[in-house]
């Protein structure tokens, strides 16, 4: 029982929250997953202006806010940016913990692509990494078509 | 949609967000939750510059944005009958739900009541569950009583009234 300062019992409430729900990708974000589920690309958008490249692909430019009609193809490799392990649970989680999350700035692209990190254990990892894509059989057109990033295998030797 | 594109290039994105927090009910409506669960009584703060009497009470006034002082004498006593002012049918008949499938087909809901206490004046206005789901048997000014959980089952909640049952007719 919590008690306040005049002794009297303060009640907490414990909240739960949870909503499931689903929205339009919109014609840019559906390119860019329907790419991923035919061909197996990863495609990002690239700005008129300003000539930086998006992964995933954005219909407006965050920098310079020009409307984004190029879809370049980038590599299925890239570099880990940073990246964090994680350990507890909920329930919209895109895998079941312990699980490693990274940001991966794929070649070509000039951000990062927030992604799982598979076939590496959490003390071999470090900024810097070069990572590639791994991609599932039976691809549904969603982010987790590619399954997670795995070292390349010229770095793990 | 432009043409050449179709349903199979537009795609949606399933989606679920989960929170959990824990949140404390604040001094003054801390100090009405415990009187329910534990002696079944209602108890209401009076705003000392528009004598507004709130359930639940509050801690600022929502009209005269003041601090209501906490002293005995803006704590009033409401009855456990009162008074139906108004009332929600709810119905249900949404369309389903496209995420979830969920749709209310078959089910009965209880009317939400906007109910005033006795002890309280025109700004006292509580919305909770009516018992009668017969709507056609609900008109404003019927007399109400609240019917409480069983004391095990009252956990300090509005909820620990189970529901406001009809007494009879306007007096």
């Amino acid at each position: 029982m919590n008690t306040g300062r005049k002794g009297e019992e303060v009640l907490i409430s414990e909240r739960n929250f949870d909503s499931i729900f689903s929205y339009t990708a919109g014609r840019t974000r559906s390119k860019f997953l329907t790419e991923l589920r035919d061909h197996k690309k990863i495609i990002g958008s690239r700005c008129p202006n300003c000539g930086l490249v998006w992964v995933p692909p954005r219909a407006t430019c965050v920098k310079c806010f020009a409307s984004l009609n190029e879809f370049p193809e980038v590599g299925k490799t890239g570099v880990l940016k940073t990246y964090s392990s994680v350990n507890n649970f909920q329930p919209f989680y895109p895998a079941k913990p312990p699980f490693i999350i990274g940001v991966i700035q794929l070649d070509g692209a000039d951000n990062g692509l927030v992604h799982l990190l598979g076939e590496i254990e959490t003390k071999d990892l470090k900024t810097g990494l070069r990572v590639e894509a791994v991609f599932k059989e039976e691809r549904t057109g969603s982010i987790l078509d590619i399954k997670y990033f795995k070292p390349t295998a010229t770095k793990r030797s | 949609m432009k043409t050449g594109e179709s349903q199979k290039d537009l795609l949606r994105v399933p989606h679920r967000i989960t929170l959990t927090w824990r949140e404390p009910a604040g001094r003054f409506l801390n100090r009405a939750l415990l009187a329910m669960r534990d002696k079944e009584e209602l108890w209401a703060v009076k705003c000392t510059s528009c004598n507004r009497v709130l359930f639940p009470p509050e801690i600022v006034c929502g009209l005269c944005k003041i601090r209501i002082p906490d002293t005995k004498e803006n704590w009033v006593r409401l009855g456990n009958e009162g008074t139906l002012v108004n009332y929600y049918k709810v119905t249900g008949s949404r369309e389903v739900d496209p995420s979830t499938g969920w749709h209310p087909r078959g089910q009965t809901f209880n009317p939400i009541g906007f109910i005033r206490p006795d002890g309280g004046n025109e700004w006292t206005i509580l919305a909770h569950i009516l018992e009668e789901t017969d709507t056609s048997k609900l008109h404003p000014g019927i007399r109400v009583r609240a019917i409480w959980k069983p004391k095990a089952e009252r956990q300090g909640l509005l909820s620990d009234i189970k529901f406001w049952r009809i007494l009879g007719e306007r007096e």
